[in-house]
């Protein structure tokens, strides 16, 4: 079942036009990336998804309902979350504030503190420290923690490996499988494509605002993604 | 000469001179024009710092006293007339800006409105405690340095000189590369800052320069009531007066406090009799305008017609 | 009055005005807003507090709690109904609008009451006082000063135990992420306003007990809550409490040595403050930024 549908979605930023006419869909359990190079769209589009940018043109449906043009914060409550570029905690709340900050609005669902810490357990020995003093790693922990908190059906993940170290985009990342077994359908936005791939099923690359391939993410070659990101073919 | 018509020059400085002759030919109230005129100078200077650096000021009395009290002191103690006294009070408001830039210049925004407001309640306060300025009882001008004859006629023609200096400055200065930065840091001060502007010292060019033109109409202003003490000169209501003329013409334009002006002063008249109801219109339309009507009166004709009466704007050829 | 006795007082007086000082920070904290009707609010509720006790059989404490209900019902309303539509980078449209609202208090305040100077008799308690060691201090000043702590630690309660409380400051670090929390911005926003136009309106009220007031002092309070602000930093409850406790103490000395001199030595002392961050430039954007 179709859980999130973008149908010829064009978003603005004042007069700028930052996407043309997307289509997206994702399914219910699903894992989807989207790549594309800086200034592609892909922030945009989330920021479409979960009302915080709406789409000037197209429609944005979630669960059958429209939600184009709804409020953010009646979106966040049907089930969409968001761990947003640059992880943005709240800096002046310790991490268990930042996290009960996720939890007060949530819906029903399997998500608590506890099931939180039992994801990332080192985030029990940090969990009274101030946000604004983690490391980068750490606050990216709480960042999806708080995400996940409000129990969302569709969890939108921007660049989690942006400024961390591999090893810790690789402990973030093998927390996935965790997160998807409670069944949360995915959507990341991610540059570094190997990493792209292999935590998603279908892919979709975007282009100066449009996109230019979508496919399961083990059967497009890395020759295609290489054109479409970079628009050095006709596409 | 064509040069000039087409320098889009020609209209303004044309009206200029017909309201002028006007003001000057015809049989209307000489003290009400004046005061019209002083407040006209001072809403264009408020509006200089206001609506083209982004700093709102609510604290600008403080330079209509100081002028106020500077020619006084001066006429009184020095035995210069009054007329040259009033270069006084512009010399002492530049310094004395200065020394308050000194003091607010890390402060923006908010900080910047009533940090500026806490100075002029301090002057107030000061000159009320001073006996050398007469303290809280105020100061009477020496009547010996003026002549009753021609009194009437000279205010009237300083507070229409002032007037025509301001407009035209502030408008020479909008046209000139100081202008062009000044609409930058309007338009998007951050955006100013990263193409080279120096917006600090542009924006203590328009301070000082608010603070002179204040300063001179508050001395005028001042000399013709003969009287001056601290309650009155340094009242928040000049401040008022000037805001509400500048929001409801229209921020950030030469155009918008003129209109503001003929709307403030033709609601006075026609309130006179009505007492605190037309302070309470008056805070009523400065609370609404910003809600319904963002750009004031001359930001909405703009928006419709796009005239220029005072062409600031340049459109690349 | 000996000076130990004025400092005691300054201090008394000096937890009303970490409270004006309180009320304003969290709507610049958390809104961005500044509201220059604040000093008109805190006089408005004293008013209130004067006709309630004159036309109606209510007892003091139920008057405060009356007039503090009105007080955050009118902080929400203006929020919700004004200065929601004018959030943004701009700064200047929301003081514009509460600039001509504190007008319209102002002078609707002549209107009605006329514009002597008023304050509020509480009967005996006014002269009650305790000494100890030779001073003598008025029981009143030292209830007041009891109360003003109290809401000081009630106000620090609510910002860190309560969901409330802890989304107020979420909204002062990021509104948007907030938002894709679930919350709507508007209502904390509201609730804001609310709180700190009570948490002024019980302060101006204490303060018209212990001394007098007219339409004109708003100003006066405005200016005080804005020193209390920038002397204890923003965004600190401590800050505006100490601050408070400062600028209290530098105005009743000021006033024993210079009785008409107002508050002007406030202003005094707040420029002394300014200067000296100014002086040392780190420190000073450290906190200016925040």
């Amino acid at each position: 079942m179709t859980l999130l549908a973008l149908e010829g979605v064009d978003v603005f930023y004042g007069d700028l036009q930052a996407t043309f006419g997307v289509d997206l869909h994702v399914e219910e359990g699903e894992a989807v990336a989207l790549i594309g190079a800086n200034g592609a769209g892909k922030s945009t589009l989330l920021r479409a998804m979960i009302g915080l940018t709406p789409a000037r043109r197209g429609t944005v449906t979630f669960d059958g309902e429209n939600i184009t043009r709804q409020r953010c914060d009646l979106v966040a409550r049907r089930g969409v979350a968001i761990v947003p570029e640059g992880r943005r905690l709240f800096a002046s709340l310790t991490v268990e504030e930042n996290l009960l900050m996720g939890a007060a609005r949530a819906r029903p669902g399997p998500w608590t503190l506890d099931s939180v810490f039992d994801l990332f357990p080192a985030m029990r020995d940090f969990r009274h420290h101030n946000a604004a003093e983690l490391s980068g790693g750490q606050q990216q922990m709480v960042a999806v923690g708080r995400a996940l908190l409000t129990n969302p059906r569709l969890l939108l993940c921007d660049e989690l490996s942006l400024g961390l170290a591999p090893k810790v985009v690789g402990e973030i990342y093998s927390c996935f499988a965790g997160i998807r077994e409670k069944g949360v359908s995915i959507i990341l936005v991610e540059q570094d494509i190997a990493r792209a791939r292999s935590a998603s099923n279908r892919l979709y690359c975007l282009l100066k605002g449009r996109v230019t391939l979508e496919g399961a993410s083990d059967a497009v070659s890395l020759d295609d993604i290489s054109h479409a990101y970079f628009g050095d073919r006709r596409q | 000469m064509s040069t000039f018509l087409r320098s889009g020059l020609a209209l303004p400085a044309l009206g200029l001179a017909v309201v002028a002759a006007a003001l000057i030919l015809l049989p209307i109230d000489r003290r009400l024009a004046m005061e019209v005129l002083l407040v006209l100078a001072m809403a264009q200077g408020w509006n200089l710092l206001c609506g083209y650096t982004g700093l709102l000021s609510f604290g600008h009395h403080a330079f209509v006293g100081l002028g106020a009290y500077v020619l006084f002191m001066t006429v009184n103690t020095t035995g210069l007339s009054p007329a040259w006294s009033i270069l006084a009070a512009a010399l002492v408001a530049l310094v004395v800006g200065l020394g308050m830039w000194a003091l607010l210049r890390k402060l923006r925004g908010p900080y910047f409105s009533i940090g500026i407001w806490v100075l002029a309640d301090s002057l107030r306060l000061l000159f009320a405690q001073w006996e050398w300025v007469g303290s809280s009882r105020g100061i009477v001008l020496n009547p010996m340095s003026i002549d009753a004859s021609t009194f009437a006629d000279t205010v009237f023609y300083l507070a229409l000189g002032l007037a025509l200096v301001t407009v035209l400055g502030v408008f020479a200065l909008l046209r000139s590369r100081t202008g062009l930065a000044l609409m930058a840091i309007r338009d998007n001060e951050a955006g100013a800052a990263s193409v080279g502007i120096a917006v600090a010292r542009n924006q203590l060019a328009a301070f000082l320069i608010s603070a002179v033109v204040c300063a001179a109409a508050g001395a005028i202003y001042y000399l013709s009531v003969l009287y001056v003490d601290p309650s009155g000169a340094f009242d928040i209501d000049w401040q008022i007066r000037v805001l509400f003329i500048v929001i409801v013409g229209g921020l950030g334009s030469i155009e918008g406090p003129i209109i503001g002006i003929v709307i403030y002063f033709g609601l006075r008249e026609l309130f006179r009799d009505a007492g605190d109801l037309f302070l309470i219109f008056q805070g009523l339309t400065a609370f609404l305008v910003p809600l319904i009507m963002p750009g004031g009166i001359w930001g909405l004709i703009q928006s419709r017609t796009g005239w220029q009466l005072f062409p600031t704007r340049r459109i690349a050829q | 009055m000996s000076y130990v006795e004025a400092i005691l007082n300054g201090l008394m007086v000096g937890g009303l005005y970490g409270l004006f000082g309180l009320g304003l920070a969290l709507a610049f904290g958390i809104m961005r807003i500044v509201n220059i009707a604040h000093g008109e609010f805190v006089v408005l509720a004293a008013y209130l507090g004067v006709t309630l006790l004159a036309v109606t059989p209510l007892p003091l404490p139920v008057v405060v709690v009356v007039v503090a209900a009105a007080a955050f019902a009118l902080g929400w309303a203006l929020q919700a109904t004004m200065l929601n539509r004018l959030l943004g980078p701009n700064p200047v449209p929301a003081m514009v609008v509460t600039m001509g609202l504190s007008i319209v208090l102002r002078n609707v305040l002549v209107e009605l009451y006329g514009a002597d100077i008023q304050s509020i008799d509480i009967g005996p308690l006014q002269n009650m006082g305790i000494g100890f060691a030779g001073l003598s201090i008025g029981l009143l000043p030292i209830l007041i000063f009891i109360i003003s702590v109290i809401l000081f630690i009630g106000v620090n309660l609510l910002l860190t135990r309560t969901t409330i409380g802890r989304a107020f400051r979420a909204a002062a670090d990021d509104h948007e992420i907030l938002e894709t929390l679930g919350f709507n911005r508007r209502r904390i926003y509201n609730a804001a306003l609310g709180l700190a136009v009570a948490l002024s309106a019980v302060a101006g009220l204490l303060l018209a007990m212990r001394s007098s007031f007219t339409p004109f002092s708003g100003v006066e309070r405005l200016l005080i809550a804005f020193e209390v602000v920038i002397i204890g930093g923003l965004g600190s409850l401590r800050g505006c409490f100490l601050g408070g406790l400062f600028l209290g103490v530098v105005q009743v000395l000021g006033l024993k040595l210079y009785p008409n001199a107002g508050p002007l030595f406030g202003h005094l002392a707040f420029f002394i403050v300014l200067l000296v961050r100014q002086s040392n430039l780190g420190l000073f954007l450290a906190w200016g930024r925040k």
